[in-house]
């Protein structure tokens, strides 16, 4: 079974590829028959609890790689709600992804990463998950050439983003294996403390999974993405299994494999706390309902980092559930997204007004969504973010607490700003057809949402089923920590967070009152001094480390171009004409006159003379 | 190993002496020529996949033939074992697809007879030099490659394309007398030119660094490499040859051979060598970036990726870094030929090798844009391609041997290539098309280049398959 979950969506995947174009529905079909088995494959191993499978796949002189596959509290669960999310998305895809001309790869890359995904987090052994890892990152591409035209170099972004992380992974493993002789997950020398050469090792898959995650600094292609990928893929890929592979990776590298020092934990914190401000700041300004949530997929990001980061166990277990949560409500919010976008032919939000009385089921799934991101209680963002503050107080970093909430208090503005000015306010003419989308796009929706409410209400359950269990077993279990009575506690991190929501309601509304509009509530900060600045700037990429990092590379390959290999090819060449004009030098000489030939050999007689002569006076 | 020294002679006789018989056979006709010369390439994999059982068994590399004569410290003639045995089924194989390939390609030029007598003689003594028991017999199987390659480089005869492959042979040969030294000063010092009597045997820097010169200037490492990209001007078969198969795989077999199973070398060769090569990788890649031409991105490629398996084969007892490399030798032979293969396909149809005039060739020619794209995936290393777990073992392997600086401009090398394949796939099949009218290539070249691709994938996902005669060959090199 435990190959079946692999594999059975990887055939299904082909063989959709296979399907003939002419076919009607007969891919969406058996997209949706194939999540659905998987999914029922994936709740009976949920309930199997534990396995293992290994055979000897490969052995490379000392390095002997066995095909390892392990299920447990961990795996267990990201394949349970990779299959869940798999289910709806194939469901949603129905209606936007009606008459693609390339359905057929659509559907056939949703199977594909589905089973890809499931092979990552069943491996028990680096090698294997780093094919499986990269096979997505690959299926990745694929998927967003399936885009608008030109989506191609927004796919190349991607690939080559995610191939540099995946680089400094593979790095970052083999040194691991030169520490601990290990490439076995469970192997009892892991996890090994974070100091010098570990510590690089640390650093490099640190940013490498977090890297999946959509974590900076390699999360420019995200936003890209949200403009010219299929539409359905932003739900499904970066907001929600992309998050589920990079924090598990990440989780288990804080827990499983190293040991945080407190040099490297602040470090991880630090970019936990630097991605979840910039690009919530990003996300502030922008003027397109997708675009504005792509910036958010990344800002969350932080929030797991800087849990995972704390290296603690109310962290990590904050870390891990925040991923759940905002995979939840994350792709709700692109999920209503599509849907705008399906009935009224845009999402830019200076086009948008007044749609909630049109799409009430939308709105108000945007609505749960938007107050769960933004951490509300009861919804289940809240309790997650509370973890996290906790655990970030804990360490007695008090900047990281103020980072993280500050955080929130951005994040509730921009929301504010995109559910006000999409559904609230009155209709405009140009949206007066609009109607509520097709049932299959209203549902999958609704059913994330009222996770959203459930998962924050009755939080235990959550917490019992998945959380606990995956924590149990490793160091912090000695701590005794019972995560289900930290939930609803009031605590002075809980008013303070709850002071910092409240700033942004302030902040809000006095700007609404300024400027009169919703859109613009919040431009304010745009306009600030120095600010502008800065946005201009990221405005012209020139905080992309992609366009950034592939001009200095050009720059840097054109310098080693002419400046070594060009002019080690002109001393070859110039050598070569050395040789062939001092032969054709002699040449010359070789005229054929006797008498050139006499003076010759007068001329050496000469001077063979004064030799001799000089030798023996 | 009863019928194995037979088997080995008729490996290296099939090409030798079978491309001689083809002018003979070019009387009967033109498609006879062809058809027979396609018989001869596969005769010769066949031969090597007959000789897999017997290596598997037998222990250590045995001696096949010996001379009679037994003078000057030359005895043994050819020896079988892992490594060459790898090595020739690697290149005989992508030999062999390369011309069932030719046929499409090479039609309707002069000299058609000239070029497949040359390709098999290339083909032969890429064997003859892989079985080799003894320096003497390496260096002239060497200069009988590099005397085919100059003709075949040339092959279109324009004064500006000889003269291009006067360069390719210069520097060779440049290279090959300095080996050639070496080797007589191995010969004063030992008595012997046999490896099996040279093995374990410490040999002078002097020797080391100058049979070094001439391994990079064969396999074009930098800085003696500039002739391989100005040898794109030969066919495209011909360079696809070159590249995967034939000659630039001389001189890390040479390494493999020498180096790691026979001399021993002083402690800092591997950073020495590995810093060679792996500066010669980047250095390269950077020049990728940086081309224009189909070709010759895809030779300083060529270039870089050599600079991986000579990296490998640098850390010298690693095994995990010796089977990376070798598992990489066949990986980027596949990829490489089917990208060249591509690039020909291309090249016919539009007549063009500048990216710059090219684009949105995907629409009009799916199959050689799917091909091109998997096989750039797996020279870049991705899974679930064969160079993914070539590129990883390398790497892997030199960080377990120590060498970290080297992994990480290995690394770095490796985001170099991911970024000019992709740039290349990107300009050439990707948006506008500029050529709306041109067509796929003949089914032949569509074949061969599929089967490429396709083993390319094949060889990752069954990657136990080929790694049983790495692992043999690998037990063989360090059991010294």
């Amino acid at each position: 079974m435990l190959l079946a979950v692999i594999f059975v969506p990887i055939i299904l995947g082909l063989v959709t590829f296979l399907l003939p174009k002419g076919m009607k529905r007969g891919h969406e079909l058996l997209a949706l028959a194939g999540t659905l088995v998987t999914l029922v494959l994936a709740i009976r191993l949920f309930a199997l609890g534990s396995a293992t499978l290994n055979y000897e796949w490969l052995r490379w002189g000392d390095l002997s790689v066995g095909f390892d596959l392990r299920l447990y509290a961990f795996s267990r669960f990201i394949m349970a709600a990779a299959s869940a999310f798999a289910v709806l998305i194939a469901l949603y895809s129905w209606k936007p992804l009606g008459g693609h001309a390339r359905v057929n790869e659509y559907y056939a890359y949703m199977l594909i990463t589905l089973g890809a995904t499931n092979g990552a987090v069943l491996s028990n052994n680096f090698v294997v998950m780093l094919v499986f890892w990269e096979t997505l990152l690959l299926v990745t591409y694929l998927f967003i050439t399936l885009g608008k035209n030109g989506a191609y170099r927004t796919a190349t972004k991607s690939l080559i983003l995610g191939g540099v992380a995946d680089f400094l992974l593979i790095l970052g493993v083999g040194i691991l294996w030169k520490l601990t002789g290990t490439i076995t997950m469970t192997d009892p020398q892991l996890p090994i403390v974070t100091t010098g050469l570990a510590g690089v090792a640390f650093v490099l898959m640190m940013v490498g999974a977090s890297a999946k995650a959509g974590s900076m600094p390699f999360h420019t292609w995200i936003p890209d993405a949200a403009i010219d990928a299929p539409l359905p893929f932003m739900a499904f890929l970066p907001a929600a299994l992309e998050k589920l592979l990079g924090i598990y990776l990440l989780a288990r590298i804080g827990m499983d494999f190293f040991r945080l020092d407190r040099t490297m934990s602040i470090v991880t914190m630090t970019l936990g706390a630097v991605t979840i401000l910039l690009p919530v700041m990003a996300a502030l300004v922008q003027k397109d309902y997708k675009k504005l949530l792509s910036f958010h997929a990344i800002s969350q990001v932080g929030y797991m980092v800087l849990g995972i980061g704390t290296s603690t166990a109310l962290g990590i277990a904050g870390g891990v559930w925040h991923m759940l949560n905002h995979s939840m409500y994350k792709s709700t919010l692109f999920l209503t997204g599509g849907a705008v976008e399906q009935q009224a032919g845009t999402t830019d939000l200076r086009r948008l007004g007044g749609l909630g009385k049109a799409m009430p089921l939308t709105a108000l799934c945007a609505i749960i969504a938007a107050a769960s991101i933004s951490g509300i209680p009861p919804f289940n963002g809240y309790f997650s973010k509370e973890f996290i503050y906790h655990a970030a107080r804990e360490t007695r970093l008090w900047v990281f607490v103020i980072a993280a909430m500050l955080g929130s208090t951005l994040t509730l503005m921009s929301f504010l700003k995109l559910t006000f000015t999409t559904y609230m306010g009155r209709k405009k003419q140009e949206f007066a057809q609009v109607k509520e989308a097709h049932w299959t796009m209203v549902l999958p929706m609704l059913v994330i949402a009222a996770g959203c409410v459930l998962f924050g209400v009755y939080n235990q359950l959550p917490l019992k089923l998945f959380i606990q269990p995956l924590l149990a077993g490793n160091a912090f279990a000695g701590e005794g920590l019972v995560l289900t009575q930290h939930a609803w506690q009031v605590t002075p991190i809980t008013i303070l967070a709850m002071g910092f929501l409240v700033l942004a309601l302030v902040a809000f509304f006095a700007g609404k009152a300024i400027s009169r509009q919703w859109l613009t509530a919040v431009d304010y900060i745009h306009d600030a001094p120095g600010l502008r600045t800065l946005y201009d700037w990221s405005e012209k990429r020139y905080f992309d480390i992609y366009e950034q990092g592939v001009r200095f590379l050009t720059w840097l390959a054109r310098i080693v171009f002419r400046g070594i290999e060009r002019s080690v090819d002109w001393i070859i060449e110039g050598l070569a004409r050395l040789f062939v004009s001092v032969g054709e030098g002699v040449r010359k000489a070789h005229t054929g006159l006797l008498a050139m030939y006499v003076s010759w050999l007068v001329f050496g007689l000469v001077i063979l003379l004064l030799l001799i002569g000089g030798v023996f006076s | 190993m009863t019928n194995a020294p037979t088997l080995v002679l008729t490996m290296i006789g099939i090409p030798i002496l079978g491309a001689l018989t083809i002018p003979l056979v070019a009387l009967l006709g033109r498609q006879a020529r062809t058809i027979w010369a396609n018989v001869l390439g596969f005769a010769t994999t066949a031969c090597g996949m007959m000789l897999i059982p017997s290596v598997l068994a037998g222990g250590h590399g045995t001696v096949v033939a010996t001379s009679i004569l037994g003078f000057m410290g030359l005895n043994d003639l050819f020896l079988v074992d892992g490594l060459a045995l790898f090595v020739a089924l690697a290149s005989s194989g992508i030999g062999a697809l390369i011309i069932l390939y030719s046929a499409g390609y090479i039609a309707h030029t002069e000299n058609e007879t000239e070029y497949y007598t040359m390709v098999l003689l290339f083909i032969g003594s890429m064997m003859g030099l892989v079985f080799s028991a003894n320096l003497v017999f390496l260096y002239v199987f060497w200069e009988i490659a590099a005397i085919c390659s100059w003709r075949l480089i040339g092959y279109y005869r324009k004064p500006e394309f000889t003269k291009r492959a006067d360069k390719a042979f210069l520097i060779t040969f440049l290279g090959a007398s300095l080996m050639l030294f070496a080797f007589i000063m191995i010969y004063v010092q030992t008595g012997t030119f046999d490896m099996a009597r040279l093995r374990g045997v410490p040999i002078a820097p002097v020797a080391m660094l100058l049979i070094f010169a001439g391994m990079i200037a064969k396999s074009a490492t930098f800085p003696l490499h500039t002739w391989l990209p100005d040898a794109g001007i030969a066919p495209s078969p011909v360079t696809g040859l070159l590249h995967a198969a034939v000659l630039v795989k001389i001189g890390v077999y040479a390494f493999a051979r020498l180096f790691c199973g026979t001399f021993a070398l002083p402690s800092y060769a591997p950073t020495l060598l590995g810093g060679i090569a792996i500066g010669s990788a980047f250095i390269a890649a950077c020049a990728a970036l940086v081309e224009n031409d189909i070709k010759r991105i895809l030779a300083y490629s060529t270039v870089s990726q050599l600079g991986y398996i000579f990296l490998g084969f640098a850390m010298l007892d690693n095994r995990v870094a010796l089977s990376g490399s070798l598992f990489y030798f066949l990986a980027h032979g596949l990829g490489k030929a089917a990208l060249f293969l591509c690039a020909g396909v291309i090249e016919h149809q539009t007549h063009t090798k500048d990216i710059r005039q090219l684009g949105g060739l995907i629409r009009t020619m799916p199959i050689t844009a799917v091909v091109f794209f998997a096989s750039a995936m797996s020279v870049v290393g991705m899974p679930p391609f064969a160079g993914f777990f070539a590129k990883f073992m390398v790497i892997a392997g030199t960080i377990q041997k120590g060498e970290i600086v080297l992994a990480a401009v290995a690394i770095a090398t490796a985001f170099l290539t991911l970024i000019y394949l992709l740039r290349l796939f990107n300009k050439v099949f990707m948006g506008e098309p500029t050529h709306p009218q041109v067509h796929e290539g003949t089914p032949s070249m569509l074949f061969v280049i599929s089967v490429l691709a396709i083993l390319s994938l094949l060889g990752g996902l069954f990657v136990a398959g080929p790694m049983g005669l790495v692992r043999a060959a690998v037990t063989q090199i360090v059991a010294r």
